[in-house]
Formats: structure tokens, sequence, C-alpha cells
């Protein structure tokens, strides 16, 4: 393993949680997980359906092989237990009592009716906190009403400001949605967190998807609210000429040239590729040389149009490389427009030994896959342990820890309980 | 209201702009005591550089900083001036958190990384957000956020297969991986300092944490060899899923079928037309293999409907679809929103009001809102310097004639 020792303990290390989390929160237990706390994967027998999700290790679908299972699960252990028989519900009970968060993500009123609800099991720990992850929260008319990744998004305001302009609406794709919200959970459970270390009081954190999409969608609310504007897509509208995504040598660049010395320098480099161009009119770059409607020069539409078209076959002769790294060293911002490979092969995150390879009994060739999102100087960012198996930890957690017998194991077993 | 969660908590603030300024608001909305460090040589640039978002009337300064910044303080420090230096110092002293924004070592310049707070503070905990992270080629790289969801990868896998990338609308980083993250971060870093007594040192790159949201794509490249790229708006899952015409102007409805009890719900809603009872369309292979067509005999249905009439139907047929809304919609017209008491109006001492949005999670005994309209320039001058830092009337007035407080 690279990039992150996995002896070392983390952050969290000493909380427990318990997480039945399906797609729309599972990046919260990850996150928790990878930070040292001892998060226990509490899996439907056979194994969690998120296990069915692709894409697969070299295509072969198999559970144990899903890349998706094994991004999202990194630093878990696993037991199998079902919630629906009342041995399952019993030794959850137990698991329940060790337990400092419980992370779901069941629809409203699903574990009230297992009589596994926030207030029946604040009865065992007082001091548990439970954060439920539902489309729409625990309370109001959608309360029941179903909904996915695209429908979250669509709903929340973020779907209609994605896509070129007088086109359709664009799905933030890559499950941003239930991204978005499971890191939205994880910042709301943290704050109970801090609460129970200092009160001592447990809590239920009921987060909402529609709503931590309308959070993102939050600049079209205020186009209402000041100017009574509805703002949808203007993704591809440049605010200036010179400003936005070109097509260079070998891929895109985004391009962001502020006024100032990063403007004159690229008008300089213009000039030392004796690029003709008449950018050296001083409105090109006075922000106060504004037309009647009080737009400044260089975004005045025909301008933009005409700085692009000279800009447009000058980015072709160079690299993106060439491109930000003398721009960038000039305060001017070009940033490369990646794609999955690219990032892999990125100098920068290889510098930095960002991404991390993880061993898996299964998989010959070791996958590596992305590493901390953020990391801390006392107790670094770690993958504690591979993605398990389906119930691997059932021994380990159920007899280890939890003292039953092996004779009860299988009789929990064969009772259809684990 | 009782007592808040976070009450207690200081943070010293250099955030500016979008990414930082909104990874503490979630904190004051909480309670944490959040005072922005300003100076009239780095104002925070929201505060009226955004033609996008022009000031509401009344309000004083722009929206966009109007959002990020409600439950805030702010004080105007030169920190230039020596003066400025030392009670920069003496207010971290006093404070739990030191956050900022900026790339390339700008506040290690000013004297004030974690080598040199730490002195001053030995469990100061605190968190620098650069662009690209410290170390490595690219450190000093600047950029905004939607420059850093390119890099990311995020543009190149949202948007249709033939076109270039869209990338996924309002500044994804600014308001999803950077702020959410990071007060993740930092209430672990509390939580340790609470069991420890330790502080540390977080650092949180954008453009790594953005990276973050990419899913499977990293493994499916290094695992498979596969460049995963953009779909438009269908899934590999099933079919249909996509985004519809309704009724009206820009009116549009997502519908999303994943199982065959939802294709059901979908053909009664539509009042089982026949195309949908016979052939291709009953299995899940034949729905995918000839989505173009389904696609548009479904938006025949649903474009002369509006948009929350087809929601209502399919809903109450136990199909997950959801209009398109637009800010419009949020604010005035959603029953969710409004039932949850999601957004909040903010006054302004200027008169004005505006709305913001509250969070997407709900504390059951200790809940937080945005509580105190985002603060004017300098507007906590003297509460700050007097009441937290013990300034004397006589040595405030002095250090105001002196030019410290710019």
């Amino acid at each position: 393993m690279t990039g992150a020792d996995s002896s070392t303990k983390g952050v969290l290390d000493g909380i427990r949680v318990l997480d039945l989390a399906g797609p729309m929160g599972v990046y919260c237990g990850k996150l928790w997980a990878d930070m040292g706390a001892d998060v226990i994967k509490v899996e439907p027998l056979g194994g969690d359906p998120m296990r069915r999700l692709g894409p697969f290790y070299h295509d072969e679908i198999h559970p144990e092989k899903s890349l998706y299972f094994f991004h999202y699960n990194t630093s878990k252990r696993s037991v199998t237990l079902n919630l629906e028989s009342a041995d399952g519900r019993e030794l959850f009970k137990k698991l329940v009592k060790s337990a400092d968060i419980i992370l779901e993500t069941f629809p409203p009123g699903y574990m009230e009716g297992l009589s596994l609800g926030y207030t029946q099991l604040k009865a065992i720990n007082p001091s548990l906190i439970m954060t439920s992850i539902t489309p729409f929260g625990h309370t109001g008319p959608y309360r029941d009403y179903k909904s996915s990744d695209l429908v979250g998004q669509a709903l929340g305001g973020w779907t209609n400001t994605v896509g070129n302009v007088g086109e359709r609406p664009t799905w933030p794709a890559n499950e941003l949605g239930y991204h978005h919200v499971s890191i939205s959970a994880s910042a709301g459970t943290l704050i109970a967190l801090y609460h129970r270390d200092m009160a001592g009081e447990g809590q239920h954190v009921d987060v909402s998807m529609h709503e931590a999409s309308s959070m993102v969608a939050s600049s079209t609310v205020q186009s209402w609210d000041v100017r009574q504007e509805i703002t949808s897509r203007r993704q591809a509208v440049p605010m200036r000429g010179g400003w936005g995504i070109f097509q260079c040598k070998d891929g895109y660049i985004y391009s962001v040239t502020r006024d100032g010395p990063p403007i004159k320098f690229f008008f300089e480099w213009l000039d030392e590729d004796g690029v003709e161009h008449d950018f050296w009119d001083p409105r090109w770059q006075d922000p106060n040389a504004v037309d009647a409607q009080g737009v400044a020069f260089r975004s005045q539409p025909e301008n933009i149009e005409h700085m692009n078209g000279i800009l447009r076959p000058w980015f072709m002769t160079h690299t993106k490389e060439e491109l930000a790294s003398k721009g960038q060293d000039h305060h001017l911002s070009f940033i490369p427009y990646n794609d999955p490979k690219e990032i892999v092969e990125d100098p920068q995150l290889e510098a930095r030994n960002f991404f991390i390879d993880i061993e898996h009994p299964l998989m010959e060739d070791t996958p590596r896959d992305a590493g901390a999102p953020f990391n801390f100087s006392k107790t670094p960012w770690r993958i504690g342990r591979r993605p398990p198996l389906v119930g691997e930890h059932n021994q380990e957690i159920y007899i280890g820890e939890m003292g039953y017998s092996n004779e009860q194991l299988a009789l929990l077993k064969a009772a259809g309980a684990i | 209201m009782g007592k808040l969660p976070m009450e207690g908590i200081r943070i010293a603030d250099f955030t500016w702009w979008l990414a930082g300024t909104n990874a503490t608001r979630i904190l004051a909305n909480y309670g944490a005591e959040v005072i922005k460090i300003e100076s009239s040589a780095h104002m925070d640039t929201a505060r009226n550089v955004n033609p996008a978002l022009p000031a509401k009337p009344g309000t004083g300064v722009s929206s966009g900083y109007n959002v990020l910044n409600p439950s805030k303080l702010a004080i105007n420090l030169n920190l230039k001036h020596p003066k400025g230096i030392e009670l920069v110092k003496r207010l971290i002293a006093v404070s739990d958190i030191v956050s900022d924004n900026m790339s390339g070592g700008a506040t290690e310049r000013l004297g004030l990384g974690y080598d040199e707070l730490v002195k001053i503070k030995p469990d100061i905990i605190v968190i620098n957000m650069p662009v690209m992270g410290p170390g490595g080629p690219h450190s000093h790289w600047t950029g905004q956020g939607d420059q850093i969801t390119a890099a990311a990868g995020l543009w190149h896998m949202t948007g249709y297969p033939d076109k270039l990338g869209v990338g996924p609308g309002s500044v994804l980083t600014d308001w999803s991986g950077v702020p959410y993250h990071a007060t993740t971060a930092m209430l672990a870093a509390l939580h340790y300092r609470n069991r420890t007594g330790k502080g540390q040192h977080i650092v949180l790159s954008q453009y790594e944490a953005a990276i973050d949201s990419l899913g499977t794509a990293i493994l499916d490249y290094t695992v498979n060899g596969r460049v995963q790229s953009r779909t438009g708006n269908r899934s590999p899952y099933g079919a249909p899923h996509g985004v519809y015409q309704c009724q009206g102007e820009d009116r549009w409805c997502a519908i999303d079928v994943s199982s065959d009890e939802q294709w059901q719900g979908l053909c009664r809603a539509m009042g089982d037309p026949e195309w949908s009872r016979t052939g291709v369309f009953t299995t899940v292979l034949g729905r995918m293999e000839n989505v173009d067509e389904l696609d548009s005999l479904i938006e025949e249905w649903t474009s002369d409907r509006t948009a929350e009439d087809v929601t209502k139907r399919l809903q109450g047929h136990g199909v997950p679809a959801g209009t398109v809304q637009n800010g419009r919609d949020l604010l005035e017209n959603d029953p969710q929103l409004k039932a949850r008491d999601y957004f909040v109006s903010l006054r302004y001492p200027e008169g004005g009001e505006m709305y913001v949005g509250a969070d997407s999670f709900t504390l059951s005994e200790t809940p937080g809102r945005p509580r105190m309209h985002a603060p004017l320039w300098g507007e906590h001058n003297e509460h700050v310097f007097r009441e937290i830092l013990k300034l004397s009337a006589d040595e405030y007035a002095e250090y105001e004639l002196d030019g410290v407080f710019q």
C-alpha cells in the first residue's frame, strides 16, 4: 500500500458506526472509516445489493468484484444480519449498545416499523446518534415520494443549471447527488458528535437529499429573490473574451484571464508567438471601458467573438502542459480539463502520493484508487483495510467481541438471522 | 432557541470568495463564532465583485456574499501593519480554529503558518484549502471552482457523448466538495482535540477533494483500462432515465425507471398506451435497445402536461419522478421545502431582506440555522477588538487613527 500507513490510528479512532446505508449514503461511511472510525457494514443476507453494481474487476460479474462496492467500502468491516427476523433484530439491538452512530438510508418509517426507530434505539443507548439520509427528509408532504440521484437533483434545482443554453437540462452525472448528500450528512453528524462530546446527549440527524441539492442550486434562488429572474443553463456563455474552455493541441484547457498583470502577460505571450492582434488597444484591459448598458469592453458579445476568433487557433498551437505551466508561472490561470486517465497520470498527484494501492485476495492486479480528500498532520488519513467480503467479520464481531458461541452462531445462521 | 452545539468555538477566518467562506458558513450557523478577517488590501472579493448576483436593495453587499456568510462576524485588520499582525496573533491565541483557502503558502508568508501558530496557541487547529495542495510541481497554481471541477474530470463526465462536457453546474467544488469535506475535517479534528487535548494541521487540496467525487472512474481506469465518459441523461441500469419536456417554456420532468415494478407503474400512469404493453418495450433489454424511440414516446406523453402534473401522476404510481425545478419553484412553490422551513429570511441593517437556505440536515436536539445577516464591512470591529481582545477605548482610537483597522 502506498500513500498511507494502515497501522496508524485515524482521527475518529474509537468511534463505532453501524453502516446500513445504500448508495445514497455510502460515501459518508467511507469518509469516517478512512478517518479511523470502526465502521461495521451491516449487510442483508447474501450481501449488500450494491455488490451487484458495476463496473466489475476485469468485467467479471461477481459480488466480491464490484468496483462500486470496492470504492465506497474501504476500511469497513462487514457482518451479515437480517433486520427482518426477530433474532436478527435482537442481535442488532445488542450491536447498538456498543455503537456511537447509526447511518441508514431506508425509506422513512421502515426502521420504526421494525421497532428500530430512533426513539426505540435511544432507549437502549441514550447517547446514540442516528443519521437518516432520505430523498426528502422524515417529514413533509414529499416524505414518501420515490426518488433517485437523477430525480433528486432535478427537484432540488441543480439539474436546471446544467447543460448548454437552449438545450435540454443535463443530469450532473456520477451520482453527484448521492455524493453531495453523503458529505453533507457527514458534516451534520459530526456536529452532533461534537455536541455529544460536550453534553453527553445523542440525537437524530434527519438529512434530506432534496435540501442538499437545493443548497447547490443557491445561486438560482438568489437570482429569483434579487431580480425575479430565472437563471437556468448558462454553462457555455463566456463572461469575457479569452475566458472559458478552449481546445488546444492535445485536449482542452480552462482559461481564466483576469484583468491586470495576467491579461497583460497573455498579450505579451501572443506577441512572442507572432500572433497578429489588436489587443494593445487599452480598452481590452480597462474594466471601466463600458458600453451604455454598463458592460465592459471585453465582455461585449461581438468583442468576445473577435477575441476568441484570434485565440482559438493560437490555443491549438500549444499543449495543455505548456499552457498551464507558463501561464500559471505568470498568474495567468490556465488549468487542464482532464479525463480519468489524465488524472491518474497527473504529475502533481503523483508527487503528492495521492493515489493508493489496495490489495484484495480475489484481484490479482492491485486496484489503485483515489486517496485522501483532506489530511491531518497528527492522525493521517489511511485505508485501514481493504473492502470486506460478505460477512467477513461475523466470527470476529459476533463471537470475538459480543461473546456468542459457535453453536449460537450456527443456530442464528440456520434461523436466517445472519 | 436553546444553546447551539458549536457555541464556544471561535474561528479566525481568513477564507474569501466562495469555497472557503462556504466551509465556515456551516459551523457559523450552528453557533461557532466565526470572525472574518479582511483588510482593504484583501477584501472578500465576493462582497462586490460578482456581476451575476448584484446586491439586493438594502443589504449593502452582493447576494453571493450574503448567501455564503450568514451568522458570521467581520473585522478589518491591516496585516501589513505590525500592530495588525500583533492583534491577529492575539485573536488566534483565543481561537480554536484558523482557516484559509489561499494557494501557494500565502499564510506562511504573513508569518501565520501552522508552525508559527502553534507557538501562540499549542492546541490550535489550522485548516488550509489551497487549489492544488502543498508540494508537487503545481502547488502554486491558482484557479476557481469551475476550473477545478474541470481538472477533476467532472466536466468530462457530465454532458452528451458527441459534444464537449458541460460540467456539473453551480461551481460544484465551491458548493459541495470543499465546504462539506472541510467541515467534516474541522469537526473530526475538534473531536480528536476533545479526546486528546491536541490540535493539528489539516490540508485540503480542492483538486483532490473534487476527484473524490468521481466515483468508480479512477478504479475503472486503473483496473480495467476503461476511460469512463459522459452519457447524457442516460443510465447503464435501465430506461427510461432522463429529463422530458413538459408544457410551458423550459419546463421538464425527470423520470427514472429502474425496475419492472416501476415500469408497470409508468405504463398505468400513462393510461396503458398500446405501445407500452406490446413488443419491445416490455423488457429492460428491449427498452435499453430502443431507448431513442422510448424517450420520444414518453416525451409525446409528457409534452402536453405540466411537469407538476407528470410528477404527481407518476409518484402516485410509485415511479421516481420530479419536476426540473428552477429558482422560483424552489423559493415560492415547493411544498416540501415550505413544510420543512428550509428558507430563512435574513434582515439587514439597511432594511433589506434576503432568503438563504438552511442546510440539508436537521438535528433533533440542537438544530442550527442561519440566524444573522452576513456581516457588513468591519461591522464587528468594536465588538471583537474591545470585548474579545480587551483593547481600551484609548487604544482602540489610537489603533484606528494609526490605520490598523483598514
